[in-house]
């Protein structure tokens, strides 16, 4: 296994490309969830929970399903965005009965971020990309889990931003919404930065 | 062809392999959910205002099947508490009267000037920043609206003077304001209170008198007139109401030489008669005085009011059905009665304190 190839997926995924700020996936989450850094926090690990289980099966579908081994038949470009959508909402229902039993302290703690995250662009977006690199199994675990953690990275920085813009001095027109939109395209000015970090 | 066929075959065997694996799931990891929960929740009101002290109404509902009290729910009010009672078969304790937030500062634009000019953000927790803020008097209300921002009702709205005013019908004493406010002059209270002492000034007298014309300038008049043993208390030069021992005799408020205590109804305070020829003894206003100065007790004893002993909080006129209780006579400034025995209180006493 190679060490240097997970660890620069890892960093592009956190960093160069991140989701949020680079790749502009799960937008909504990330403007409506990080008002308070608890729930950012809670969100983050929901995404990067589901992320992870995410990568995991859709790398499973898509080569023993869509497109198996034996190449008989390929249905990547008909079925694939439908058939991950479906996977992972199943998926995510499925995890979410079996954590209510098995784990209810840890379903408490994800509460309502976990089906809210179902349907989510950055989700679906992972598991494509995944393919689309033709990443191996593990290679994709570890995609999925550090795009997480760069949304989730993205998304405490910027909860922690807006709490402090609560008690700022923010001209009348700017409150809320559209000074959020603001920081927003600030940090992801920032993030850029990071490009060139990596030559791909 | 076989391609389209192919799919097909693909995405409904997907389906049905998750479909299954679903349904399976949801029977085996099936968790038992108490009803009642869902029941409850649908009778609150879901404005997850946080009255009850719990994150939202899903918190409490999930608490009252624990073994909360059903009537924590100020929002939802008496119907709530019906709906509550009939879900989970108990009766609420001793029904609360409706509270509602007051203020007690009186020092508007004109009895408590400003100090200085400020032009910063409209907003009391940042004026209270700046030098303890622009008002004469640092403890009083600054009157910038934080109050008014943070209700969820519209209830509460700064006036023309630079005061708040709380609308009875639209409060329902959520607490909002109250943590809200950096002064701390609001408080909740029944609705109908009648007597507030509305100072929370701490400081010496002479620094009262020059900053407000309405601030308590701890002069204890209001503490030794008051009949009610631990209604008033004197702490720190101020004069302090509490408010569960208070009566609403509104003594304090006749006495007070500064008018820093108010009385709504103190045109109305007199020494309450009873009419003979109406009062049928039906013990009701016996067993709401509270000092007991009515007689009577035996039912269709007529009943009749101790004058010395009545402190005219007009609980026993209020309370009165067959219109059997006149109004005549002019309340003295302070009870003698209570003065004489067992609440002999002096101006020594407050000194020692």
């Amino acid at each position: 296994m190679d060490f240097g190839r997970l660890f620069v997926i890892a960093i592009s995924a956190i960093f160069v490309n991140n989701f949020v700020l680079a790749r502009f996936l799960g937008i909504c989450p990330y403007l409506g969830v990080s008002k308070k850094w608890d729930s950012a926090l809670g969100m983050g690990i929901a995404v990067i929970f589901v992320m992870t289980l995410a990568s995991f099966i859709t790398w499973i579908v898509q080569h023993f399903l869509l497109a198996p081994p034996s190449g008989k038949y390929d249905l990547t470009d008909i079925l694939q965005t439908i058939a991950f959508i479906l996977t992972i909402a199943a998926l995510v229902q499925f995890v979410e009965i079996v954590m209510k039993k098995a784990m209810p302290d840890l379903y408490k703690a994800l509460g309502i971020y976990l089906p809210l995250i179902t349907t989510n662009c950055a989700i679906l977006g992972v598991t494509l990309l995944n393919i689309k690199n033709d990443y191996n199994l593990i290679e994709s675990i570890v995609f999925g889990i550090s795009a997480g953690v760069g949304f989730t990275l993205a998304l405490l920085m910027m909860a922690s931003i807006r709490e402090r813009l609560e008690s700022a001095k923010v001209p009348k027109v700017f409150k809320g919404i559209a000074i959020a939109l603001i920081v927003a395209a600030l940090m992801s000015l920032s993030f850029t930065g990071f490009s060139g970090l990596i030559a791909e | 062809m076989t391609l389209i066929l192919i799919s097909i075959v693909v995405l409904v065997s997907l389906g049905v392999l998750f479909g299954i694996a679903l349904g399976v799931a949801n029977k085996v990891f099936y968790v038992k959910e108490d009803p009642r929960i869902a029941k409850i929740e649908e009778s609150l009101p879901g404005a997850n205002c946080g009255a009850c002290g719990y994150p939202g109404c899903a918190a409490y509902a999930e608490a009252v099947i624990k073994g909360e009290e059903i009537d924590k729910c100020t929002p939802g009010g008496k119907d709530a508490i019906a709906a509550l009672s009939e879900v989970m078969g108990k009766k609420a304790g001793k029904q609360k009267t409706r509270r509602i937030a007051y203020l007690i500062c009186q020092g508007d634009r004109e009895l408590a000037p400003r100090r200085s000019e400020y032009t910063g953000v409209k907003s009391c927790a940042e004026v209270k920043l700046v030098g303890g803020g622009d008002k004469s008097c640092s403890y009083g209300c600054f009157g910038y609206g934080d109050c008014e921002d943070v209700c969820p009702f519209d209830a509460i709205h700064i006036m023309e003077n630079g005061l708040p005013e709380v609308d009875e019908q639209k409060c329902t004493a959520c607490g909002k304001c109250i943590v809200a406010c950096p002064q701390n002059v609001l408080i909740l209270q029944p609705l109908g209170k009648e007597v507030l002492i509305r100072c929370v000034n701490h400081e010496p007298a002479k620094d009262v008198m020059k900053e407000c014309k309405v601030g308590c300038i701890s002069c204890s008049m209001c503490f030794r007139a008051c009949p009610i043993d631990g209604a008033i208390t004197m702490e720190d030069n101020l004069a302090i109401m509490h408010y569960e021992e208070c009566v609403d005799c509104g003594i304090c408020a006749q006495v007070c030489p500064k008018n820093s205590i108010t009385d709504k109804r103190s045109q109305e305070r007199k020494i309450p008669v009873i009419n003979e020829e109406k009062c049928n003894g039906c013990t009701l206003c016996y067993r709401k005085c509270p000092v007991d100065a009515i007689i009577g007790g035996k039912p269709k004893e007529k009943h009749v009011i101790k004058e010395e002993q009545c402190i005219g909080c007009l609980k026993c006129y209020d309370v009165c059905r067959f219109d059997a209780i006149d109004l005549v006579k002019e309340r003295p400034k302070t009870i003698e009665f209570y003065k004489d025995k067992k609440y002999n209180r002096t101006n020594k006493e407050y000194v020692k304190r």
